[in-house]
């Protein structure tokens, strides 16, 4: 943290801007260079702007523009997902046109402006996103905190966000591909692309970008239709790679991260969610169970129980019971829009489907945990979570309390997670690698 | 790193306090899961078990500060308005001040809160139990509702609720209504010694505390700190605030620095010149109160009763504004000491002031608890008159229940005391008006009740008595007496009856327990002293002969009428110079008959009963004979005043045995009750034939000769002769078959006709009587005679000159003598000088009997008797 007494930039116009340094008023060219220059001259590092604090050292072309602009946390995301993403929805348009004239052109500057902005960006994402969107908001919005102290928070929210819009479209082609291999077309790919994503680390960001290019490659080489909203083409220059890049490199190189990093990051991450807009165009559904029900002279039927995590408007409910007599996969989590639904299991799970809560907690997968198990991601908690191999016995099985029919139903479902993972790999690599149970994993997982 | 004092006191742990906040891993991580799991979750635990702490400080650490967006709702006034004014100032909005949040406020204040944090939003109603405490059903019913909504609203809303588990059993309705309710929730365990023990050794040992343990005595300085708080009682656990206070006090007995800045280390040593701790907290608060006390100059009496308004009856802390409070302290209170002291208490870490709901309130439950503890039963009573009268008045009033009786008169002895509003104090006026009417009424009804129960019973007693079941007409009696009626109405209702049934079961001597009851009722009815000591005497002395009873029967107001009644009353025959009359009938009389050949009598003085024996007195033969009366129970019903019939002969010369003994006078007859035994009775018909002697000699009461009969029929002797007994037409001395039924009847004589017109015996003394005041001699029943029946006995009379005395022919053929005719005869055989007979034995429903009384050779205490 800066500890010497900041430089005031005491006023910002189109062109100029006029420093305060020492009590002396300098006025200067709105120009990143000269800026650097005058600094430099004046051995000062830190600068402040209203209530904004930056290190010189972090300014840079990519924030500039930020850092001379009455915004803070949150603002260049939510002006970019609004302009160049979300423009053409109802909500946000109707947003736009209720805005006053003069807040027309720098609504994201007014607290008001904004909070409405965030909430409209925040129902527009599929549930993951949205989550980690809210999580942006609440540490930018965060009054109790200085800027300072949540620096840190914002930018590896950041990254944590941008990793779960890449996770989620990862998953989305493996699954597609997985399903195509398992009825029987064959395609030309190349399985080492995939072995680090069923390897025993989790990918990093960049690793994520690469293997979502060579996928989408994939998909565009054999004619396979991408989901909706994915574009064709990724290299190097595609905005997808240059936004992940962006943040890796804001991710490796950092030292102590300052205001200045935070609307990189913002900058990066915006570059990244407008340039993969099915995150937007899909809603995220857990099945929680299927039951199933037969009678005499009675075609049989299913019972589905779905949770939708999204509430993207008043009209639709958040758990839907539907009766019909089509099968379905237990346990879905389905990314569903009204052309496409990808059952992304067993790479993201509702952990409480297992244990029949009616609250969702979503999983999603990270790496393997050698041959006993799997290692996701608890997106609520924050947190790492395991799924060991437990080899489950199934057929008929005595149960004596109804927490033993919980324990031996969850361990059942953990064994085919697994195993469900375990096709998808030796699919897809064309292995037979089999999960089995370790040696020293003698306990169920607790809920 | 700064250092600084762990312990929080009576405050619950704050989530900036999770360095200290020990002890509690493992309802953390539950109370976690459980958050995650449901969108409600409840807490419960006993007081001081650290529920707040758990959420305040452990559960909310456990989520990153943009996970949770907590707002504490307390209750305040009013649960509803506490949380739409908590939303309010979440979202920075107006406070409406509703009782009551639509949906659509709900909803948009929800977001709103939202859109101010884009946080998850975590509503806490601790102490939960208060809007069961203070809040009203309206109250709680209204909450319920908002929890509903809250729940369906899908926002990111999740609520928790923090109650003392005492209280669970009011979330019935809750659950009812929101099953999910209790679906997670988790039970706050006390603290245990284990845990007593990782709390002291986690602040002793941690970097930031400013309390520290000697090395190597962690583990037992937290034992021996735990084995002080519970003292003598043997218990696992202790309260947590026992626990911060003690700390709390011990580090001050260290160090000295009330700044509490000071770095204190403890010891086994340090403890140890503690000394003996007693009650903690109630040490805590007695010294609290003397050190306020002194510094504000006031009594400790005063201080005690400006904090005991902070703790309700259930011994749980009730948050006051100061206005509130001023209302609820004693008239002579000096209120302008009531702000500086407040202040003082806070400062003492007694009270604690809610910025949120302008109210102070004791610092901890437990402290409430320790206030509740030193009420007096005085104070308890008056509280709990206030709190009663709150509640009611808390309701609309168009649902206002009125006080109960039961309650005005417990909140009576304290009312001059209680500090009501002017609405309170109307209330309670207006019950006491409503109970006095609602008692009248009760009062007009039950008397209207007890009066037409009492009516019931005293007029079937007198029914029974009437038909002759004296028995049951006792117990009609008791329950008469028993209700509550006016006493001197019931004395005019019942005594003559109850008097009646003393005489009745006295003068029968048989029944002594049944006279003894009666007995017991007339006193009850609280008759005059005289008889009321009689009485008394009577019953102190268990009587059991009839004998001993007459004193006491003497002194009936209704004994001459009940003797009257229940004995025959005597008439003098006149007999004129000579003694003879002329009996039977000339030839001329309008249908005279064969056997009615007039010849002179000659009659010695006797006197005749003046009506026939009535079932009265036929029954009190019965009752002291323990006799049946049941079978002679005619067709149309069995009737006191009217005569006995179903009577045969021997029937009748017992009677007239038993009324002698009875009156003390030896028997007239010497009845052999063998069969056959007579040889002077011829009847064939006559099943038993007994026989029976007139002593002749003997004076007393016997069935009258033939003679005795007529002559006593028409007037005695010298009387002006007429065809009936006292007149020459019937209807007006007699009934008879033209009369008897419910219509008169005329034309020929018809048996089907008198039944089907319920012909039956009348009431005697109905008629009028003849000369000399006999009843009924004409009509209504067939009277028996002594004489056996001769058609041929008159013409040998006359033959025989004047006969004196004739009693018939010395043996029969065919039956007794019987006379005047009943209720279905035939005028003719109503007239007085018309004879028929009857076999002894049988009994007739229209044959009855009466006597006579030869006074000749009676003795002294005979006469004195009949003459009574």
């Amino acid at each position: 943290m800066p500890t010497e007494r900041p430089t005031l930039i005491e006023s910002v116009t189109d062109k100029a801007i006029v420093l305060n340094i020492d009590g002396e008023k300098v006025p200067i060219t709105r120009d990143v260079a000269a800026l650097r220059t005058l600094l430099k001259e004046r051995n000062v590092h830190i600068i402040q702007y209203a209530e904004k604090i930056y290190n010189i050292d972090h300014i840079d072309e990519a924030n500039f523009g930020a850092v001379t602009r009455r915004i803070v946390f949150n603002s260049i995301l939510v002006r970019r997902l609004v302009d160049d993403l979300l423009h053409h929805k109802d909500e946000v348009q109707h947003f736009l046109h209720n805005l006053p004239p003069e807040a027309k052109q720098n609504w994201e500057e007014v607290p008001e402006f904004l909070k409405n902005a965030q909430s409209v960006v925040g129902q527009n994402f599929v549930w993951v996103l949205a989550l980690e969107l809210r999580r942006l908001f609440a540490i930018g919005g965060d009054k109790r905190k200085r800027q300072e102290e949540k620096v840190d928070e914002y930018i590896d929210h950041c990254f944590s966000a941008a990793k779960r819009a890449l996770q989620l479209t990862t998953f989305m082609l493996v699954v597609e591909l997985w399903e195509q291999k398992k009825q029987g077309k064959e395609y030309r790919s190349d399985a080492a692309q995939l072995e680090p994503f069923f390897g025993t680390r989790p990918l990093t960001l960049l690793e994520y970008s690469r293997l979502l290019a060579d996928l989408v490659r994939v998909f565009a080489d054999n004619n396979l239709s991408l989901p909706t909203g994915l574009t064709p083409a990724l290299n190097a220059d595609d905005p997808i790679s240059r936004a992940v890049t962006g943040l890796e490199r804001l991710q490796s190189h950092h030292t102590a991260y300052g205001l200045a990093h935070c609307h990189t990051a913002e900058e990066h991450l915006a570059d990244l969610l407008i340039a993969l807009p099915l995150l937007r165009l899909y809603r995220l559904v857990s099945i929680k169970r299927i039951e199933y029900e037969e009678m005499r002279n009675r075609a049989p039927r299913y019972i589905k129980d779905f949770t939708i995590l999204e509430k993207k408007d008043e009209r639709e409910w958040q758990r839907i019971l539907r009766f019909d007599d089509k099968p379905a996969h237990s346990y879905a989590t389905l990314m569903h829009n009204r052309q496409r639904a990808v059952n992304l299991f067993p790479f993201v799970l509702d952990y409480h489907a297992f244990t029949h809560e009616p609250v969702s907690q979503i999983w999603l997968y990270e790496c393997r945990e050698g041959w006993n198990g799997l290692r996701y991601y608890n997106i609520e908690q924050e947190k790492t979570e395991y799924i060991h191999f437990c080899d489950a016995k199934e057929g008929t099985r005595a149960v004596r309390t109804e927490e033993e029919k919980q324990a031996l139903e969850r361990d059942v479902r953990c064994d085919l997670t697994i195993r469900q993972l375990e096709d998808a790999m030796n699919t897809l690599l064309g292995t037979n690698h089999r999960f089995e149970k370790s040696a020293d994993h003698t306990e169920s997982l607790e809920i | 790193m700064q250092k600084r004092y762990p312990f929080p006191f009576l405050d619950a742990y704050r989530r900036e306090d999770h360095d200290f906040f020990f002890g509690r891993d493992e309802e953390i991580e539950t109370l976690y899961r459980l958050t995650q799991q449901s969108n409600i979750v409840l807490l419960y635990g006993a007081s001081g078990t650290g529920k707040t702490s758990l959420i305040r400080c452990g559960l909310s650490n456990k989520f990153k500060s943009y996970d949770w967006h907590d707002v504490y709702i307390r209750r305040g006034e009013h649960l509803i308005r506490s949380l739409d004014r908590a939303l309010c100032e979440e979202a920075d909005r107006p406070n409406t001040g509703s009782d009551g949040l639509t949906i659509a406020e709900l909803n948009q204040k929800l977001e709103a809160v939202y859109k101010t944090t884009f946080k998850p939003l975590y509503l806490i109603f601790d102490q939960f139990e208060e809007l069961y405490t203070l809040g009203t059903k309206d109250e709680q019913q209204a909450f319920i509702d908002t929890v509903r909504h809250i729940l369906r609203a899908e926002q990111p809303v999740k609520i928790l609720l923090s109650i003392r588990e005492e209280y669970l059993g009011y979330l019935y309705e809750f659950e009812r209504q929101v099953p999910e309710l209790l679906r997670k929730k988790l039970r706050v365990e006390p603290m245990s010694l284990d845990r007593v023990q990782q709390v002291i050794c986690g602040v002793g040992t941690h970097p930031c505390s400013n309390v520290k343990l000697k090395a190597g005595e962690e583990e037992i300085i937290a034992t021996r700190i735990f084995d002080k708080l519970r003292d003598q009682d043997k218990t696992l656990t202790i309260q947590l605030p026992y626990l911060q206070v003690l700390l709390d006090k011990y580090y001050l007995h260290c160090t000295g620095d009330e700044k509490r800045q000071a770095e204190a280390t403890l010891s086994l040593n340090s403890l140890d010149t503690l000394g003996e701790l007693g009650d903690v907290l109630r040490s805590f608060l007695d010294e609290q109160v003397r050190y306020v006390a002194r510094q504000q100059e006031l009594p400790v009496e005063t201080l005690w009763q400006l904090l005991s308004p902070f703790a309700t009856l259930d011994g749980t802390k009730e948050p006051l504004s100061e206005d509130e409070l001023r209302s609820r302290l004693p008239d002579d209170f000096p209120l302008h000491a009531a702000a500086p002291a407040l202040q003082a208490f806070v400062q003492r870490r007694v009270l604690r002031y809610l910025e949120q709901t302008a109210r102070y309130e004791v610092a901890h439950d437990a402290l409430a608890k320790q206030l509740h503890a030193r009420r007096s039963e005085e104070e308890i009573a008056r509280l709990e008159a206030q709190r009663l009268i709150r509640s009611l008045v808390a309701v609309k009033p168009e649902a206002r229940e009125p006080l109960s009786v039961k309650q005005l008169t417990f909140i009576s002895e304290v009312l001059p005391k209680l500090r009501l509003t002017e609405e309170e104090k109307a209330w309670v006026e207006e019950s006491r008006r409503y109970r006095e009417e609602e008692a009248q009424k009760a009062l007009a009804a039950r008397q209207e009740r007890d009066l037409s129960i009492f009516e019931s019973f005293a007029a079937l007693g007198k029914n029974l008595i009437y038909t002759l079941d004296h028995a049951e007409a006792l117990e009609k009696m008791k329950v008469a007496v028993e209700v509550d009626v006016d006493a001197e109405y019931k004395r005019r209702q019942l005594a003559e009856p109850i008097a009646e049934l003393l005489f009745f079961f006295a003068e029968g001597g048989r029944r002594h327990r049944l006279a003894c009851t009666a007995a017991e009722l007339l006193l009850r009815l609280q008759p005059e002293a005289g008889l009321a000591a009689l009485l008394q005497e009577c019953l102190n002395q268990g009587r059991q002969t009839r004998a001993r009873f007459t004193p006491l029967l003497e002194q009936l107001p209704s004994y001459s009428q009940l003797r009257s009644r229940y004995y025959p009353e005597m008439v003098d025959v006149p007999l004129g110079d000579t003694a003879v009359f002329e009996m039977g009938s000339p030839d001329s009389e309008w249908g005279h008959q064969d056997d009615e050949q007039l010849h002179p009598v000659q009659l010695s003085p006797y006197r005749m009963a003046a009506t026939p024996v009535t079932f009265y007195q036929f029954a009190l033969f019965c009752e002291a004979t323990d006799r049946a009366l049941t079978y002679r129970t005619p067709y149309w019903g069995r009737f006191g005043d009217h005569p006995a019939v179903n009577v045969s002969w021997y029937d009748a010369v017992e009677y007239a045995n038993w009324l002698n003994a009875q009156q003390g006078l030896p028997p007239v007859y010497t009845i052999k009750k063998v069969k056959n035994s007579d040889p002077n009775n011829r009847v064939d018909d006559d099943y038993l034939r007994w026989e029976v002697v007139w002593s002749t000699s003997a004076g007393g009461f016997r069935l009258p000769t033939e003679a005795e009969w007529e002559l006593a029929a028409r007037g005695g002797v010298g009387a002006v002769r007429t065809l009936y007994a006292g007149s020459d037409t019937l209807e007006e001395v007699g009934w008879y078959w033209k009369n008897s039924g419910d219509k008169p009847l005329n034309g020929d004589w018809d048996a089907n006709r008198i039944l089907d017109n319920n012909g039956r015996t009348r009431a005697v003394k109905q008629k009028k009587p003849n000369g000399i005041g006999l009843y009924d001699m004409s009509g209504n029943v067939w009277e028996w005679c002594w004489d056996w029946y001769s058609p041929e006995y008159y013409e040998e009379c006359a033959r025989a000159g004047a006969v004196k005395n004739p009693a018939g022919p010395e043996t029969g053929r065919t039956g007794r003598v019987i006379r005047g005719g009943s209720w279905r005869s035939e005028a003719v055989h109503c007239r007085t000088a018309y004879r028929i007979r009857f076999t002894p034995d049988d009994r007739y429903r229209h044959v009855g009997f009466r006597l006579v009384f030869v006074p000749q050779l009676m003795s002294k205490a005979g006469w004195l008797l009949l003459n009574r």
